[in-house]
């Protein structure tokens, strides 16, 4: 759908002869270029505005190599930026508190939370031991409780018992207090879907998450989000603890620039990445995997580092 | 709503009084951008914009209004109430979409939209695979006081859908809706199991699924554009709802949309709740994007 950052520089750069170093005049041309591949990747227009600027100081003056085009050397230069601004690699849920380990995941409508519990359970579950406990803390959509419910059955995890009648912060003290009793080592509650401007529900997620005191407290956002990942991540952010993001339905065919935008605009690192409804899609985030979907491109980077 | 305001700031920051140029023409583009309307579609407007006024001095009102005229122009074909042909016994909608976008929750607002008008509904859950997709439409039939037609986790979806339209011609229903389990439109094989469900009510009546409606999430980027794209060509969509309009996204990616694929766009949610299902109304959702007040 999209036409790769390459393809573009290609047409607009080709005439440069890449001798001596990338001068302003060539790097802004570039540039333009490159603001809209990230626009049309979905980053948010007020992170790609300051992510042009730190390309431009870094690229006007730089040598190109001689076997790389400018434009080829643009592309890394970008590309290397954006590496370095999605963070680094194999930060993953931290375990390292007392038990039982909250974690807490919150995130909009339908962003892909109650599914990211069964599969975080699941991973830790089987890869490190762990005995994890399921509670859904939402009260409000039709059958959500239930659909948790299920999940650990399906994948055979303990979930707490539904009771009727309570709130979400009931639910999240009982859930603590049976995680301890039962001697669980880790307690994921999954939480209802919120927009971040209903002011009742953001008091009942900071309320959540006072009573609960999560170690690990999961943004989920849907990697598909357009420009409101800033506004959510920053909504979310202010008001709970918010110590990593999970990124869903990667395995769709957006280009992800939302993982750009959050993890501009709240500094936490992406700790997870969804690429699947099944239980077990989910894997660890790798900025460079990602820099190159933004971007749209095939192998330049590698072509630029061999040169 | 707090984003329509905070264009609003925008826009009468960039134009108190101030002569239409390059850098003009450019911040008002960002401020399309911003609501997802993607670079091709904010260039177009802002050309328009630009064609007859470039270098006049101009108003912050007077360019909110020739923006959202623009976009509104833009919208108003596809702004259509939902039409349901009677004759067929039962008319069939199917409701298809990525997932988490909002199809079951439509659904029960939509089925209790039709009751209130006195029609007889029933509801097929067809999504077979997510874990309690069934049991959610099931309290959303009992809200709405629509017929049920259920199976187990992990039936065969084709075989649900057949099964809900022979229950509502059996029991004289005017609409059948059937749920389908979410999908990303580049998953081959969950989208040939959309055309083969779709294949399966042919059987019934060969003009079957009357309506497809696709549902997308107003908080989706410029992805909703290729999921239009694809889910029209497999599951022949023929009207779309944007969803979750009550947050702060503005879902510019709609504009894009219908000037690309002109579908009807019946409603827009607006909320959880059962109420929150209103028609769609090029004017105010033109009006949002720009910044214009009501
Ligand atoms: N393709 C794909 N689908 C996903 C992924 N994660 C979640 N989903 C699907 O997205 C839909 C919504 O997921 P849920 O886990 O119910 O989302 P939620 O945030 O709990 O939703 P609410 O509780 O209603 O706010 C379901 O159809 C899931 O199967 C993913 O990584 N890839
Ligand atoms: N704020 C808001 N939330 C909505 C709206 N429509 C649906 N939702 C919520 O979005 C979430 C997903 O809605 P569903 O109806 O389950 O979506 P779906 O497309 O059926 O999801 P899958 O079947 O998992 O693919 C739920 O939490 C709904 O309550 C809306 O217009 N506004
Ligand atoms: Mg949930
Ligand atoms: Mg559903």
């Amino acid at each position: 759908m999209f036409e790769s950052l390459q393809d573009r520089l290609g047409s607009i750069l080709s005439n440069l002869t890449g001798r001596g170093a990338l001068s302003e005049k060539d790097v802004s041309a570039a540039l333009r270029e490159v603001r809209r591949a990230l626009i049309e990747a979905d980053v948010a227009l007020e992170v790609v505005r300051g992510f042009t600027e730190r390309v431009r100081e870094k690229a006007v003056g730089a040598e190109v190599l001689r076997s790389v085009k400018p434009g080829q050397m643009v592309v890394k230069i970008v590309h290397d930026e954006l590496v370095e601004m999605l963070g680094s690699e194999g930060e993953t849920i931290d375990l390292n508190a007392p038990a039982p380990v909250v974690i807490m995941m919150a995130g909009l409508q339908g962003s892909g939370k109650t599914t990211t519990t069964g599969k975080i359970a699941k991973r830790l579950t089987e890869k490190q031991g762990k005995k994890v406990l399921m509670a859904s803390l939402d009260t409000r959509r039709p059958a959500a409780q239930e659909q948790l419910r299920q999940l650990g059955e399906q994948t055979g995890i303990a979930t707490l018992p539904i009771v009727e009648g309570q709130s979400p912060v009931e639910i999240a003290e009982r859930a603590v207090q049976a995680g301890r009793l039962g001697g669980h080592d880790v307690v994921i509650l999954d939480t209802a879907g919120r927009t971040h401007i209903d002011e009742p529900l953001m008091v009942e997620m900071a309320d959540i998450a006072r009573a609960s005191n999560p170690h690990e407290t999961l943004l989920v956002a849907d990697s598909l989000t357009g420009q409101d990942a800033v506004n959510l991540a920053k909504s979310f952010n202010e008001r709970i603890p918010v110590t990593g993001i999970v990124l869903t339905r990667m395995d769709g065919d957006g280009r992800g620039g939302a993982a750009l935008s959050m993890r501009a605009v709240t500094g936490k690192p992406i700790k997870l990445i969804g690429t699947g409804e099944k239980m077990d899609a989910l894997e660890e985030f790798h900025p460079k995997r990602i820099a190159d979907r933004i971007l749209g491109m095939g192998d330049i980077v590698s072509l630029v580092e061999k040169a | 709503s707090r984003s329509s305001r905070q264009l609003t700031e925008n826009i009468a920051a960039v134009f108190t009084r101030r002569k239409l140029d390059e850098d003009t023409l450019e911040e008002l583009e960002d401020i399309l951008l911003q609501a997802d309307l993607g670079v091709e579609t904010a260039m177009r407007i802002t050309d328009t914009l630009a064609s007859g006024r470039y270098g006049k001095e101009v108003s912050g009102e007077e360019v909110r209004g020739v923006m959202a005229e623009e976009i509104a122009k833009v919208l108003e074909p596809v702004a259509r109430p939902l039409e349901l042909d009677l004759s067929h016994k039962p008319h069939v909608v199917l409701v298809v979409g990525v997932n988490g976008t909002g199809k079951t929750t439509t659904i029960g607002k939509l089925a209790a939209k039709l009751r209130d008008a006195g029609l007889k509904v029933t509801l097929g859950a067809g999504d077979t695979f997510r874990a309690a997709a069934i049991e959610q439409l099931k309290i959303w039939a009992d809200r709405t006081g629509s017929t049920f037609v259920g199976t187990k986790l992990g039936a065969d979806a084709a075989g649900l859908a057949w099964d809900a339209f022979q229950t509502a011609r059996d029991n004289g229903s005017d609409v059948v809706i059937i749920d389908t389990a979410g999908r990303l439109q580049n998953k081959a094989e969950l989208m040939d199991e959309l055309a083969k469900i779709v294949r399966v009510l042919q059987k019934h009546d060969p003009e079957a699924p009357h309506t497809v409606l696709q549902t997308l999430d107003a908080t989706t980027g410029q992805n909703a554009l290729n999921q239009v794209e694809i889910f029209r060509n497999v599951a022949g969509v023929n009207g779309l709802v944007m969803t979750k309009l009550d947050g702060t996204a503005r879902g510019g990616i709609l504009v894009a949309i219908s000037a690309k694929f002109k579908l009807p766009v019946y409603f827009i949610g607006v909320g959880e709740g059962v109420d929150d299902l209103e028609p769609f109304r090029a004017r105010d959702f033109a009006n949002a994007i720009a910044g214009v007040s009501a």
